[in-house]
């Protein structure tokens, strides 16, 4: 039986606001499987965020442990923590995030100049990429010249490029309209399914965790709700 | 590994306004900045290379400049007959004994007087003094009140033409040329028969200095003479200067107050651009937050945000070095001039821009958009990647 990919025990998360103490995360304890894709649900302020952040060794935990794809996150310092994420994990955002000054090209090409590769063998990453995500042909555009839906694509093949094991996505449709979020979780569906890269989606829409094989619902976090199904085709949601 | 320098300099473009604020505020420090040291090293070229290296000048004992000095034609005559004396191909020794005074006369752009060198000179003058050459008109007439003036003089004061005259004191003088000497100090004089000028300004037998080719190596004639002067009791009065030495002397506290007020001008203004500069970066920091964050999330390390942020502060202060030398150039070869403090009298001379005054101007520039650029910069890399993310 495989190591599972992320295994949290009793993961805490504490702020302080105005003198109050908020708890984003209260002890929570998680395994996910590699290949798995898992749609993390829940009222804002219910900590999926802040969990999506643990898991990508953006932010650490005040109380717990964390280990992802097999590294104990905790050993790691601030350099090796960012050397780590350059190379296992890779995120999508709401608002894609792209660099506007350079092109789909550039952008895609950005995360792959932290990892010893030649100039030919990154052209050759970027543009499978590229093609993967249905944008090829626009490999020169810059993202004021895309449009929301193909920012996101070039966004996502900026995360694939690299060929990470983990795929972090937050709110990833949140700023699209139905049919471009459709083609996005269609494109993440295939990547989970054909290439067996694990996804983790946090969204507010049923209809984008009905694509996730395994749905966690947080509340004041806690895990409230773990349940698996088997994701939706297109169309089907 | 670094962020691509594509992202640094393409993103100077998303802010047109603030950024050109930025390159013009270097820019006009830029201007300044070669304009300042342009007139300082025109002055200085115009006076320091009016002199020779092959040339003594012989000086009253403490004398800063020629009218200070006093040098008796006795004294003179017995160093022309010294061995450290050259002599040209008719055996006559290349020795010029000289008298100066200062005339009041108006300036051509009409703000005001200036005082002029008018330079007895004897007819050995134009062997020793080199580069001297007539221009338009022709010489002055021995045993005449005839004057020739200097090229950059005739620019500068009123009626300096051919055939002009000017009046000092009951005398006039008629201009008959117009001479050059390739732009040096030189040409800021007027230049008469020394026998005229001692009888019309009642000088007696005191002249002002003495100019000879050295014969050999001028530093050692300059030893050998200095010696003889100390150890003739007739001679003790006077000492002997090597005369490009002399000049590059002389052009010294001019040039060294224009730099000095320049620096201080340029540094306040400095600071001003290194503020717009920052103002200029801090903004971009902001705005980009959620940019900044994205990049530490992929994985890169804070110092190549710095140096990412840097780069765009550098690439501004480029582009403002290259619009300041640009537009200062316009300034080269200006004409201008002005006193002299070491002399007092007028001297005319050009802006000057040289290579070295625009590769410094340009590394002050680069020192603005760094400094300016610095804490900015050090804003970005010290953003942790959660907030930066949050704030977008």
């Amino acid at each position: 039986m495989p190591e599972p990919i992320i295994q949290l025990r009793d993961c805490t998360k504490v702020y302080h606001k105005g003198g109050e103490r908020i708890l984003p995360l209260d002890r929570l304890s998680l395994d996910i499987e590699e290949g798995d894709f898992v749609a993390l649900m829940g009222p804002s302020g219910s900590g999926k965020t802040t969990l999506l952040n643990l898991i990508g060794g953006l932010d650490s935990p005040d109380e717990g442990g964390l280990i992802v794809c097999g590294q104990n996150l905790a050993e790691l310092s601030p350099r090796g923590l960012a050397r780590w994420r350059s190379r296992h994990v890779a995120y999508v955002f709401q608002s894609f995030n792209l660099l506007p000054v350079l092109t789909a090209f550039q952008n895609v090409e950005l995360p792959l100049t932290l990892m010893p590769l030649s100039k030919a063998e990154r052209r050759r990453h970027v543009e499978t990429a590229l093609r993967i995500v249905g944008l090829g042909a626009r490999m020169h555009h810059r993202p004021d010249e895309l449009s929301g839906g193909q920012e996101q694509r070039v966004a996502i093949a900026r995360a694939l490029a690299c060929d990470p094991r983990l795929l972090l996505a937050d709110e990833p449709t949140g700023d699209l309209d139905a049919q471009s979020a459709q083609e996005v979780m269609d494109l993440l569906t295939a990547l989970n399914r054909e290439h067996g890269k694990t996804i983790i989606v946090v969204t507010h829409d049923p209809k984008v965790a009905q694509c996730a094989r395994r749905q966690l619902h947080l509340e004041k976090g806690v895990l409230a709700r773990d349940t698996a199904s088997e994701p939706a085709r297109r169309g089907g949601a | 590994m670094a962020i691509p320098f594509t992202y640094s300099y393409r993103s100077i473009a998303v802010r047109k306004g603030a950024s050109a604020m930025a390159v013009f505020g270097i820019a006009l420090v830029v201007v300044v900045f070669v304009v300042l040291l342009a007139l300082a090293e025109g002055f200085r070229r115009a006076v320091a290379t009016s002199g020779s290296p092959r040339n003594l000048i012989l000086l009253r004992k403490g004398a800063d400049a020629e009218l200070q000095s006093q040098v008796r034609r006795e004294a003179a005559r017995i160093v022309e007959d010294l061995p450290v004396v050259a002599a040209d191909a008719a055996g006559e020794r290349l020795f010029s004994l000289e008298a100066l005074t200062l005339v009041n006369l108006p300036k051509k752009d009409g703000r005001g007087d200036g005082y002029v060198n008018l330079r007895g000179a004897s007819p050995k003058s134009l062997d020793v003094h080199e580069g001297v050459r007539l221009r338009e008109g022709r010489w002055f007439q021995w045993g005449t009140n005839q004057v020739v003036v200097g090229a950059a003089l005739s620019r500068r004061i009123r009626d300096f033409t051919v055939g002009g005259s000017f009046v000092s004191g009951r005398h006039r003088f008629e201009i008959v040329g117009i001479f050059e000497s390739g732009g040096n100090s030189f040409e800021s004089e007027v230049w008469m028969d020394a026998t005229i000028f001692m009888a019309i300004f009642n000088r007696g037998d005191v002249y002002q200095s003495a100019i000879f080719r050295a014969r050999g190596d001028p530093e050692a004639a300059r030893a050998e003479l200095n010696r003889i002067l100390e150890d003739d009791p007739r001679l003790q009065s006077i000492q002997a200067l090597n005369e490009k030495e002399y000049y590059r002397k002389q052009s010294e506290l001019m040039a060294s107050v224009i730099t000095i007020l320049g620096g201080i001008l340029t540094f306040i203004m400095a600071i001003g651009g290194v503020v717009g500069a920052m103002n200029t970066m801090y903004a971009a920091v902001a705005q980009r937050r959620r940019e900044i964050g994205c990049m530490l999330s992929m994985g890169f390390s804070p110092e190549s945000l710095w140096l990412a942020f840097i780069l765009e502060s550098l690439c501004l202060a480029g582009l403002g070095a290259i619009l300041g030398c640009a537009v200062s150039l316009v300034f080269d070869g200006l004409k201008t001039g002005t006193t002299n403090w070491a002399t007092f009298s007028e001297t005319a001379f050009e802006f000057t821009v040289t290579p070295a005054i625009l590769a410094g101007a340009s590394v002050l520039a680069l020192a603005m958009g760094f400094i300016g650029g610095f804490l900015p910069a050090l804003n970005a890399s010290r953003q942790k990647v959660v907030e930066a993310l949050r704030r977008a």
